[in-house]
């Protein structure tokens, strides 16, 4: 008796699957900057707008400050205050991302930590774990400068499902 | 030249006839006849060419949970006498995971 089932198992491959997903244009890459202002705290957001269809499974956040500081990078679930632009497909010519770059400068530091890590000046640094963070509708994570007046710019790589 | 009938005559001593879905192409959610007993029959193959899982196997109440899996596109199982002996002339039960369950089985007719 000789029996093939047939049946095939799904091996995650996330090289793969960033892959795929960047070739079927649902992958997206967008930057920001918040400029330093006396006596607030800089902040780079990606958010997934309330009520899209979407989520956004982010793959990389790369994260420089203009001068040396620490810097926080989280979750923050309320869009900031101003939109940078949406999304830029990875796949040339294809459609704009549902998901927001946005910036906002506030006197309270805002977010709540995942990493939180020492940055020298103007040294860009990846975050990016095999996959950073899930987002779903109305969730955002955010960059956050770890001192007021100093600028933070922040990028983001992320595939929307 | 030999051809492949007389091959397989020569070798096993009978002549062997292969017959395309004799009782069935499909099942559904029920239990239902795959194959006749047919003590004529050396070998055969079934291959599941629908959606569903296909089960099957030499008894009436064949299930979900009782029986030999055959998954969608393409699951297949072949046996023959001299591996899997008697069973293989046996009554064989099918049922599928969902109505209309196709599938193609090639039976092995000895003598025909």
């Amino acid at each position: 008796m000789r029996v093939n089932t047939g049946l095939t198992v799904s091996v995650s491959a996330n090289t793969e699957r960033w892959l795929s997903e960047l070739r079927a244009g649902r992958a997206f890459g967008g930057s920001a900057q918040s400029t330093a202002v006396a006596a607030n705290f800089s902040h780079v957001q990606l958010f997934n707008p309330v009520g899209s269809l979407i989520t956004i499974i982010a793959r990389l956040a790369t994260v420089s400050l203009a001068a040396a500081q620490n810097v926080g990078i989280g979750i923050y679930n309320t869009a900031l205050t101003t939109l940078s632009g949406n999304g830029l497909n990875l796949l040339s010519g294809g459609a704009a991302a549902v998901g927001e770059v946005r910036t906002q400068v506030n006197g309270a530091a805002l977010g709540t930590f995942i990493y939180l890590l020492d940055l020298a000046a103007n040294d860009p640094k990846d975050f990016a774990a095999e996959w950073l963070l899930e987002l779903g509708a109305g969730e955002g994570m955010i960059i956050t400068g770890g001192v007021v007046n100093i600028s933070v710019r922040g990028s983001f790589l992320w595939m929307e499902v | 030249m030999s051809t492949a009938r007389e091959l397989v005559a020569a070798r096993f001593g009978a002549p062997v006839n292969p017959v395309v879905n004799r009782a069935t192409s499909s099942v559904g959610a029920t239990a239902a006849r795959l194959f006749i007993n047919d003590p004529d029959r050396l070998g055969f193959l079934v291959v599941n060419l629908s959606v569903n899982n296909l089960f099957i196997g030499p008894f009436p109440d064949v299930s979900a949970t009782k029986g030999i899996l055959l998954g969608p596109n393409g699951g297949n199982i072949s046996l023959v006498w001299f591996e899997d002996f008697e069973i293989c002339a046996w009554e064989w039960f099918a049922i599928g995971s969902a109505a209309n369950t196709t599938l193609l089985g090639i039976e092995y007719l000895s003598g025909r």
